[in-house]
């Protein structure tokens, strides 16, 4: 499996401090922290009273999106095993799905934010879910309607199809 | 000083190359066309992953309506390479008029099953198609190059000849065969993006009898006219390739010759033979370029146009 969460084991709940690129402390359980490949990764090897991370590419408003999404995955795990576990009948899978899909339909500069952050962070699913996003966005518009959706000046000096 | 957030204008056509790339990956190829014209960001990510991708089926261009009546439309190659992303499916002049419809050219991709309709500005005839743009001539020998999928359109020098392809373009016959472009975009700069078509005409003159064959070329911004190469009334061209910086031309009878001396204003008509001629017994000859090699493909056919085989044979282009 691809999370290394088992939910049999519950440690005392432990907490990280996650710091704003604008100076905003976020005090999150570590599990949910962990959702970041990039916090993980020598993760055990910082002091228990050092466990605080300085995220210079991440605004506030973006942190909190990030923070809402890995929480709500970290919880949904662990319904979905619990109900696995107990053999009794879930959608939890379907409820997730559906759960990501509302928190992806936001502008395309939440977008921006989001998909930068999840790629800072290593959040493959979230990332996935953005890159996804983007390219359902694309799809099936003209380059000009695509230019306009995404804020993209068309710079025909440096165009080499441009006709003039 | 209060922070802002990091999207600004040109944010996502600065996107790293390994985001856009994962973007790319889940782009159908109609989708990622389109982005690759967005922006010369995006377009210097996606050019790898769809030339890795033209190497898929190609499309086709369907005629919009099928004339049953319509003679001999079974003797003709309906083949052409169109920078093998599509194909065009006539050769057939007189059917080139069924293929819009309501101002829209219709692909067919083989692969979705699906038909995608595009817009054309106006009812010019295709003649060739190279690199994803569309070579096209109007009733007044007016040429253009248009891409379908940008809707750009550059106009080229009107391929006029003795006055005499006006009249052909109205009989309906053949006298454009191929046409072939080259794009120099191994830069990003467009000042160092030079486009070098090639046409093979033959004008035949008004009791059928053949006037005059030609290939001719032209480079949108540097020649106003077509330069025709060679001599006239040689043999008939069958196919036009760029390869690895040659311009190759195959003959009727299977010869394949070099173009040279396009490059520096002074173009030099000259051509230089890579393969001796074979004899006449087959039915179509192709070539076909591959990461590797230079490829004269020949198709035998029987009597009633069933291929028979093909033979492939590899071209010795070091000597020339």
């Amino acid at each position: 499996m691809k999370d290394s969460f088992n939910p049999s084991i519950e440690p005392p709940k432990k907490t990280v401090t996650l710091v704003s690129s604008d100076g905003y402390d976020f005090e999150v359980e570590e599990e949910v922290a962990l959702e970041s490949q990039v916090i993980k990764d020598g993760f055990e090897d910082k002091a228990v009273d050092d466990r605080e991370y300085l995220l210079f590419n991440v605004h506030s408003d973006t942190l909190e999106l990030i923070i809402k999404y890995c929480e709500k995955h970290v919880s949904s795990r662990k319904s979905i095993s619990a109900a696995a576990a107990s053999s009794s009948s879930s959608n939890g899978e379907e409820a997730l799905k559906e759960w990501d899909e509302h928190f992806i339909s936001v502008d395309t500069n939440t977008l921006y934010d989001i998909l930068m952050a999840a790629d800072y962070l290593n959040i493959k699913s979230l990332l996935d879910l953005a890159i996804q996003k983007v390219a359902d966005t694309i799809h099936g518009r003209s380059p000009e309607q695509i230019r306009k959706k995404f804020n993209i000046e068309n710079d025909s000096i440096i165009d080499p199809w441009a006709s003039e | 000083m209060e922070m802002t957030k990091g999207v600004s204008p040109g944010s996502w056509s600065q996107l790293p190359d390994e985001l856009l790339s994962l973007i790319n990956e889940r782009l159908s190829l109609l989708d990622l066309i389109r982005f690759s014209c967005v922006c010369p960001t995006w377009r210097s990510v996606s050019a790898s992953e769809i030339s890795h991708r033209r190497y898929q089926l190609p499309w086709l261009i369907l005629p919009n309506e099928v004339e049953p009546n319509e003679e001999d439309s079974s003797s003709h190659d309906p083949f052409i390479r169109f920078g093998g992303i599509y194909t065009l499916i006539s050769r057939m002049h007189r059917k080139q008029d069924t293929i819009y419809r309501d101002g829209l050219l219709s692909f067919y991709s083989i692969l979705e099953s699906k038909i995608y309709k595009v817009e054309m500005p106006d009812k010019h005839r295709i003649c060739g198609t190279s690199y994803g743009w569309l070579i096209t001539i109007g009733e007044n020998s007016d040429m253009r190059l248009f891409h379908p999928f940008t809707g750009k359109v550059l106009d080229l020098p009107p391929l006029k000849f003795r006055q005499c392809l006006r009249y052909k373009y109205r009989l309906g016959t053949g006298f454009l065969y191929n046409a072939t472009i080259n794009t120099n975009t191994n830069s990003r700069n467009a000042t160092q993006t030079t486009f070098v078509i090639f046409v093979w005409m033959s004008v035949p003159s008004l009791h059928g009898k053949i006037l005059c064959k030609r290939l001719l070329f032209t480079r949108p911004g540097k020649n106003d006219s077509w330069i025709a190469v060679g001599i006239e009334c040689e043999s008939h061209y069958n196919d036009l390739l760029y390869y690895k910086g040659e311009y190759y031309g195959l003959l009727f009878d299977g010869e394949v010759v070099v173009v040279k001396g396009l490059a520096d204003g002074a173009p030099l008509r000259t051509t230089s033979r890579v393969t001796s001629s074979d004899n006449f017994d087959f039915s179509s000859v192709y070539l076909v370029a591959t990461s590797l090699d230079l490829l004269k493909v020949t198709r035998f056919c029987d009597n009633s146009e069933a291929t028979l085989r093909f033979v492939v044979q590899k071209l010795d282009i070091g000597k020339s």
